[in-house]
């Protein structure tokens, strides 16, 4: 192939280059380290150097700290170190870099879990950029910027009904410790799994001063939900220095902003700026800088105004890419009007406020949308979903009012009645567990169920059995009409006709009595309180424990009174055999690994009799977790299968002294009991469950659990409970 | 450390006044003495970085180990700086002082690290390329520091040149660090 002639190669050209040749050099500004401390230098020396330059420090040992200029003053500048800064000294040389921060941006970040200033910390070798982006940016001017008219579908019910996103939106999620803020912001990622790939939303989730563990948690579940692959995974842990979690939100714009710029949608969590803000007010007070309110500086609001400024949905002419925020904010005892939460709900467009009494009641997302709003998102909600959900946050507003009053009345006239029960209806039916988000198709025909009345009829407690077997009833017998639907995005009359001859098909054919197992979003707080109580007052807690814990393949119409005649001791007829197998059962010490999947793996291997192999048995344990938890309270769990052969009942008995992390939402579970049966063992299952329910409920069990040394310790201990209960 | 920039000001003050009375030969000779002094006794000088509490013993000092042996205006000067309470930035005065006087001059002083001994045939072709390039006469310093791999660096007032062989190879990997497709 014929190499082109570059106009540089020209002979004389080359020759004059040749004789003239001197190698290059750069000649670099330096400084002087005058003191360094706490992740902090002052320089001296550099004369000419600019705000947010970055600076590298030569260390005596020959190695090189990076650094940021943040602090310019009279004869110094402060510098906030990025990596070692323990070995920096005084007297140590400072070097300019004419350079500000920047990071790698492009598509081979997607999958990939990186610090903030672009470095792979995930193990998956080098991250080759596009290109390089600053980290610092000014947000789209007006011209380059439209309305908010796409929407962002979170997968939640109450969410997308009440609170709608659209993409470029800023959407503030603010709440107490532990009341499922996190758990939103990953829904809905997850939740981008549904979406095209000409309308893919990339994903950043930007986690600051967490604990290593929570992100390693957190990549295993993105992972698991098989939305890892168009996630980026920006963290500033807490044993990072407070220089990288300041940076670590604008490193994470600056690599959304790459899809934002060609056209594309990107979302990005900022998970939270409360650590950030603590973060910067740790470097500006080390910098000196004049405490103000809580002692944070005064420009701590132009910090997360020109943050947020940076998600803007573009115009045509730019693009129509977006950027959607969603910053998180965490309160104390729900004070909403601390310094940083007032001045990041007057920067977002709508905020999202958890409380941390529903959720404790069982109400997950524990969304209080009295005071939840989102300010643009309206116009980017889905026709549809207007037209059938345009009432419900009125109606349950009024709800609320009248649920409150009624506290102090007990004569109730029938239409108050009819209102609390269509009330507490569409309060049960916005319930919805951690990481499974729904499609706003399907959000969109329950909740047309509940506020046409078509659930009034029903109990509640068989609501979510409801929503479960009509969206199957959706997705079979009614694509067709769900096609149209998700064409259309809107009801007109004979769309309004079809869903009215939709229901009636489907209230046909739903059986609400032959319940198949199901566990709702407060099933496990209902077990955690009823493990809590006294044992006299246990029965029915523990009725519905039980019942709700059985596999769906052993559920039936009769099941609720199966297990109150175990459970009361008026059905003893398989009790010795449960004795007899509880004592001589496998007892294992596991404490390899804290995690549930690699529990397992090794525990499928001791089974012996069951008919599959260790692959399927592993499968139908995790298909069971992932159905519901079978984690029953913070200590104790029973996962359990059934298998297709025969006259099969196998169980194991584990301890792990470490605990095994079952679900992000409960501690490290120490006592589980792993059962096999097979269908015609359906009763002795039954048994089994409501038995070790009641075992390990008593008093001693916890510590006699983990104080045993051996496994024949176990049965004596299970022996002695046994005799006692 | 922190001394050394406040100290500047001093040392500038002391060159004017005895430029302005013609005693810059006495004040050429006090900066040898102080040179001498802080390098020859260190434990005066880990005294003045970390001075003592008590004013008593600070005066003590002043009155002994350097008054009697300094002309008319350092010794006024240090007797500032002890008033001031700068007694941590003494130990740079006499750096400050040579600087001051160099740049009066016209002299630039220039660190040369290199990784091997440099004949002296070299060090001349070396100082006549770094005064064309610095312009005005330059003071070398020679150092030898093995860990440059090969080639030298050069450091002035604020300046750095690295023409090293380590300072290649950590250009060549910040480079490859930022590789692009």
């Amino acid at each position: 192939m014929r190499e082109e002639i570059k106009p540089s190669e020209i002979l004389e050209v080359l020759k004059s280059r040749i004789s003239g040749f001197a190698p290059e050099t750069t000649e670099v500004e330096t400084g002087r380290v005058l003191q360094a401390g706490d992740g902090i230098a002052q320089v001296w020396g550099l004369d000419s150097i600019l705000m947010g330059e970055l600076v590298e420090i030569d260390l005596e040992s020959g190695a090189v700290v990076n650094g940021m200029v943040m602090n310019l003053e009279e004869e110094t500048v402060g510098v906030i170190l990025f990596s070692d800064y323990a070995q920096v000294r005084e007297g140590n040389r400072v070097r300019r870099t004419r350079k500000v921060a920047q990071v790698p941006v492009g598509e081979s970040l997607l999958g990939r879990v990186v610090d903030p200033l672009g470095n792979p910390i995930d193990g998956l070798g080098p991250v080759e950029a596009a290109q390089w982006n600053r980290v610092e940016v000014k947000g789209p001017g007006i011209i380059d910027r439209r309305n908010v008219d796409e929407p962002m579908q979170t997968g939640l019910k109450a969410i997308d009904a009440m609170i709608p996103i659209g993409r470029g939106q800023r959407e503030l999620i603010i709440g107490d410790r532990r009341t499922g803020k996190t758990t939103i912001a990953i829904d809905t990622i997850i939740n981008q799994k549904n979406s095209s790939d000409e309308d893919r939303v990339y994903c950043f989730y930007v986690a600051i001063g967490q604990k290593r563990s929570s992100v390693v948690q957190l990549i295993e579940t993105l992972r698991r939900h098989g939305v890892l692959q168009y996630t980026t995974i920006v963290a500033a842990t807490a044993s990072d220095p407070a220089s990288l979690q300041y940076l670590a939100p604008y490193a994470a714009t600056a690599m959304a902003e790459y899809f934002r710029d060609s056209g594309r949608h990107a979302l990005v969590v900022f998970d939270d700026l409360t650590k950030h803000s603590q973060a910067y007010r740790e470097l500006s007070l080390l910098m000196r800088r004049s405490p103000g309110r809580e002692a944070y500086p005064g420009d701590i609001f132009y910090l997360h105004s020109r943050l947020l400024e940076r998600a803007a949905k573009m115009s045509e002419e730019m693009g129509g890419g977006s950027l959607t925020a969603l910053p998180i904010v965490e309160t104390q005892e729900g004070d909403v009007s601390a310094y940083i939460p007032t001045n990041i709900i007057s920067i977002t467009d709508g905020q999202i406020f958890l409380e941390t009494n529903l959720f404790n009641s069982g109400l997950r997302p524990a969304i209080n949308v009295g005071i939840s709003v989102s300010r643009v998102g309206g116009d980017a909600q889905l026709k549809a979903m207007k037209q059938t959900a345009g009432s419900l946050r009125i109606d349950l507003a009024q709800f609320r009012e009248l649920a409150a009053f009624m506290q102090f009345s007990s004569d109730l006239d029938e239409a108050t009645k009819n209102q609390l029960g269509r009330g507490e209806r569409l309060t049960e039916i916005l319930k919805q567990p951690q990481y499974s988000p729904i499609d706003v198709f399907k959000q969109i025909m329950i909740l047309k169920a509940g506020t046409r009345g078509r659930l009034d009829k029903y109990p509640t407690e068989k609501l979510l059995n409801y929503q479960r077997e009509l969206f199957a009833h959706l997705d079979g017998e009614e694509a067709e009409f769900m096609g149209k639907l998700r064409s259309r995005a809107a009801f007109d009359r004979d769309m309004e006709k079809e869903a009215d001859a939709l229901f009636d098909r489907f209230e046909r054919k739903f059986r609400p009595d032959a319940s198949a197992s199901g566990v709702d979003s407060g099933f496990n707080l209902n077990i955690s309180l009823a493990m809590s109580q006294g044992s006299s007052s246990i029965n029915r807690d523990m009725l519905k424990l039980v019942e709700r814990l059985t596999a769906r393949e052993f559920s039936s119409p009769t099941l609720e009174s199966e297990i109150e005649e175990i459970i009361t001791g008026k059905d003893e007829t398989e009790s010795d055999r449960f004795e007899r197998m509880i004592l001589s059962c496998q007892f294992v010490d596991y404490d390899e690994s804290p995690y549930m999947e690699e529990l397992f793996k090794a525990m499928v291997g001791k089974f012996s009799d069951t008919g599959l192999d260790e692959g399927e048995l592993y499968k139908r344990f995790i298909a069971r977790e992932e159905s519901s938890s079978t984690a029953l309270s913070p200590f104790f769990a029973i996962p359990h299968i059934v298998v297709d052969r025969e006259g099969v009942f196998e169980m194991i008995a584990v301890r792990s002294k470490r605990g095994i992390m079952f679900n992000e939402m409960m501690d490290e579970v120490h006592s589980m009991f792993f059962l096999a049966g097979s269908q015609d063992q359906r009763h002795f299952h039954i048994v089994v469950l409501s038995a070790l329910a009641k075992i390990v409920q008593h008093p001693r069990f916890e510590k006699g659990w983990l104080e045993a040394a051996d496994g024949d310790g176990i049965r004596e201990l299970i022996k002695g409970i046994m005799g006692e209960v | 450390m922190k001394g050394l920039f406040v100290v500047k000001r001093y040392a500038r003050a002391l060159f004017e006044v005895s430029r302005d009375n013609n005693r810059l030969g006495d004040l050429k000779e006090d900066a040898a003495v102080l040179n001498r002094l802080f390098t020859e006794a260190s434990e005066i000088r880990r005294y003045c970085l970390n001075p003592s509490d008590s004013r008593e013993k600070n005066r003590i000092l002043i009155d002994t180990a350097f008054l009697p042996y300094l002309g008319e205006y350092t010794a006024k000067t240090v007797e500032t700086l002890f008033q001031n309470g700068r007694l941590e930035a003494l130990p740079y005065l006499a750096d400050a002082l040579r600087e001051e006087m160099d740049r009066n001059a016209g002299i630039t002083t220039v660190i040369i690290e290199s990784a091997a001994e440099q004949n002296e045939e070299d060090r001349d072709r070396i100082v006549g390329r770094l005064e064309k390039r610095i312009g005005g006469g330059i003071r070398p310093e020679w150092r030898i520091r093995p860990e440059l791999l090969g080639g030298m660096t050069f450091q002035w007032n604020n300046r750095f040149l690295d023409m090293s062989l380590r300072g290649r190879v950590n250009h060549l990997k910040g480079t490859l660090k930022r590789k692009t497709i």
